[in-house]
Parts: C-alpha cells; structure tokens; sequence
C-alpha cells in the first residue's frame, strides 16, 4: 500500500474528499446531539421517579406477602396518580410486578420503575432509556438535581 | 478485590495554594509533549523550529479546550447548558469531551497551517504522536480524582472506588492509560519513526484511539445523566465509531496520495514534505 502503487488524486478528487468527510462528520455530530439531547430528556425523569421510589419506599418487613402486594400495589398506584407520565412511551411510570421470589425476574422495559415484593420486603429498580437496569446504588448516591 | 490505593488528589501545596495531581499530570504531560515535539521538529523530514512548535501549542490548546467544553455541552448535557448557559464557562467545575477536543485541535491545526503556511495533514501527523502522552496521563489523574470509574464487576482485579458506592468496579480509568495511553503511544511513536505519507500518522491515531476507546467504554460507568443511548453502546461509544469508521478511509486516502497537497500559500515557510520517497512531493 504506497503511493507509488496508484496515481495521486487530482487537486479537484482531494478536496471533495475532505468536503464529503467534514459534511458526513457534521451530519453524524448533529444527529448525536439530538440523540444525546433526547436521551438526557428521558433518563433525566427516571432518575427523578427512581430516587423518589427509592427515597419514599415503605421499608422494613411486613407481616407477609400478601401484606407487603397491597401494600406495594396502594403505593404504585399513589405513584402513577403524582407521575402520570412514562418518559419514553405511553403507559405507567412505576409498575408493579407479582413476583413471589426474585424482583430480578421483572421483565425490562425502558423507562419504568419497578416496585415489587422479595422476601416481605417492598424492592424497587429502574430500567433506563434503553431498557437496561439502573445501578441503584449508584443513582442513590447521585440524586438528580432539578434542574429542567 | 484490589484496595483503592487512596491517594490525596492533592499533591502538594505551594504556600496556601493546593497543587492538584489532575493539574500537576497535565503540567507534565504537557512539558513532555513539547520536549518530544521539539525533538521530533528537529528530524530532517519535519524541521520545525522550537519557535514554530510552541507557536502550534497556542493553537493546539485553545483547540483542545474549547472544543473539549463544546464537545461536553452539545454531546453530553445540551439540555443542562441551555437552561444554564453561564456553566458553559465554568470549564473549572468539570465535563470536558475527548471527541470535542480532537476536533478543536483538528481546527487548531487548520488554523495554524492556514496562517503559516502548511499543511494541516502534515501538522497532525506532527502532533498525532505526542497526543497519548496526555490522554493517558489524564486517565490517571482521572483513578487519582476517583472519577470516570468502571461498572460494577467482580473480577479480582475490581476495586471499590469511594465515589462510586460499596460495589466493586472495573478500574476502567487504568484500562484507558494502558490502551489510550501507552500502547497508542507505542503504536504512533513506531510507526511515524519513519517518514509516512501525509495523513497517515494523524489517520492512524484516529483509527487507533477510536477502537481503544470504543472498547474500554464497555468497561466504563456510562455518564450518569445519560446512561446507555443506544441499545449497549454509551455516548463514548457512539462518538468513537465514525473514527473507527474515518480511520481506514483516511489511512487508504493518505497512501494514495489524497493529502499530498500543496498548502495555501501564507507569510510562513511551506514545511518539507514527510511523503514516502516517491509518494508525490509537496512543496
């Protein structure tokens, strides 16, 4: 791979190269701004709804499941009355999920707080924009500021 | 699990003045940048003055950290910076971007070249080089800060970084001096110790650093008012793949010649060309 192996592009080829180049990065620039603009939009309400779920949780243990669901399930619903909105898509902001066992095992959906039930125990996380679990730990220690 | 080794983000104190190791690791990798740019300047195939490279740095640092802020602002927290438009300034309080910053050394350079009459590729492949000293040593000022660490992880190797909870994380910061620093640094400063077309050296960091970075971001605690952005990939990640993409194009464009074009001319000398012995002379 030398230069000697093809011929050197003419002036006019070399400068629509770099046209093209600074045209495509700019196009790419832009689209990440707004992707990145959108994103922070949406990440910024789950945050809020996760470390107000985390902060206003019921704690300690209930007598039994069954207690702890309803429990959990007046909460949710007291929740969805104050934050109607679901960031990313129509629906609840928190869920609730009937699981007996592992709160793990709540499916993911992107932009939902999920309140459940693990050993008499009300547990909540949060999927982010992309549908991936938050990192409690780490959103706790951060708490968004309000700030929009 | 490894301890976090704790260190005092400041250094020393000079007087009632704290010394930060962040700024104190940046002061040096600066002054080794510059020796090494001025040795480098003096090899037949580049001849740049010391005058001439301290002239480029003005260039390279307005570049790096006005691009740096405007990368931060627009990629990572536009929302936040247009409802608070003063914090842009505030480039003390933190949030600085690696992809802003290469392209405001990238400007810096066509501005520079414009005004001394060279070729912006060739002031990159100068530069290109130089250009993992600092961003490794910032990745360790980064580990030293207690900032920018990895996720949560078990391996043996993971440490419980104070500022990020109980959990044990990657130690993402030291994965990033290893590969953005020193081995990028090994890779540019081999293969530029000979004379390359122009653009190839400048390609290559780009091709280089884009696919580092693009892995050790698999590594690395997304930023918190962002998090993921699309599917796996973090912001980072989304920002290296145009130069994953760019960098062959450009190394391929470099070897055929594409950038072997004669400067504008300027008040300044036009700098001897780096071309492989017959890969098209510039003026």
């Amino acid at each position: 791979m030398t230069a000697a192996a093809s011929p050197k592009p003419p002036a006019r080829q070399a400068r629509r190269f770099v046209l093209v180049t600074v045209i495509l990065a700019v196009i790419y620039g832009v689209w990440a701004a707004t992707l990145s603009f959108c994103i922070v939009v949406h990440q910024q309400a789950v945050r809020q709804h996760l470390w107000l779920a985390l902060r206003e949780r019921p704690r300690g243990a209930f007598p039994d499941t069954r207690t702890a669901l309803h429990a959990a399930s007046k909460w949710v619903s007291l929740l969805n009355a104050v934050y109607p909105t679901e960031p990313c898509q129509p629906g609840p902001a928190f869920r609730l999920v009937h699981t007996r066992h592992d709160a793990t095992w709540a499916p993911a959906q992107a932009c939902t707080v999920i309140i459940a039930v693990r050993h008499r125990h009300i547990v909540v996380h949060a999927y982010d924009t992309q549908g991936r679990r938050m990192d409690n730990v780490f959103e706790r220690l951060y708490p968004p500021p309000r700030r929009l | 699990m490894l301890p976090y080794p704790d260190i005092n983000p400041v250094g020393f104190h000079i007087g009632p003045l704290p010394v930060h190791w962040y700024g104190l690791l940046e002061i040096i990798s600066f002054f080794i940048g510059t020796l090494w740019l001025i040795r480098r300047g003096r090899l037949p195939h580049w001849e740049w003055t010391k005058e001439q490279v301290f002239d480029l740095e003005f260039y390279l640092a307005i570049g790096a950290i006005a691009g740096g802020r405007i990368g931060y602002v627009i990629w990572y927290d536009l929302p936040y910076y247009l409802g608070h438009p003063v914090q842009i300034l505030k480039v003390w309080d933190g949030g600085m971007s690696f992809h802003g910053g290469l392209l405001g050394v990238m400007l810096g350079c066509f501005a520079y070249a414009r005004q001394h009459g060279r070729s912006t590729m060739a002031t990159l492949d100068f530069v290109a080089p130089a250009a993992p000293i600092g961003l490794g040593l910032g990745r360790l000022a980064n580990f030293i800060n207690d900032q920018l660490f990895g996720r949560v992880s078990h391996l043996p190797w993971a440490i419980i970084f104070p500022a990020g909870g109980p959990q044990p994380r990657q130690p993402s910061q030291l994965y990033e001096f290893l590969l953005e620093g020193v081995m990028l640094l090994l890779i540019l400063g081999i293969y530029s110790r000979k004379p390359r077309p122009t653009g190839a050296v400048g390609s290559l960091f780009v091709l280089g650093y884009g696919i580092f970075r693009f892995l050790v971001e698999y590594t690395r605690q997304p930023d918190i008012q962002l998090g993921f952005v699309m599917g796996p990939l973090d912001m980072g990640q989304i920002l290296s793949v145009p130069m994953i993409l760019a960098g062959p194009a450009l190394l391929w464009w470099a070897y055929r010649g594409g950038f072997e074009t004669a400067p504008p001319a300027a008040s300044g000398r036009a700098q001897p060309s780096p071309s492989v012995p017959g890969g098209g002379g510039r003026p």
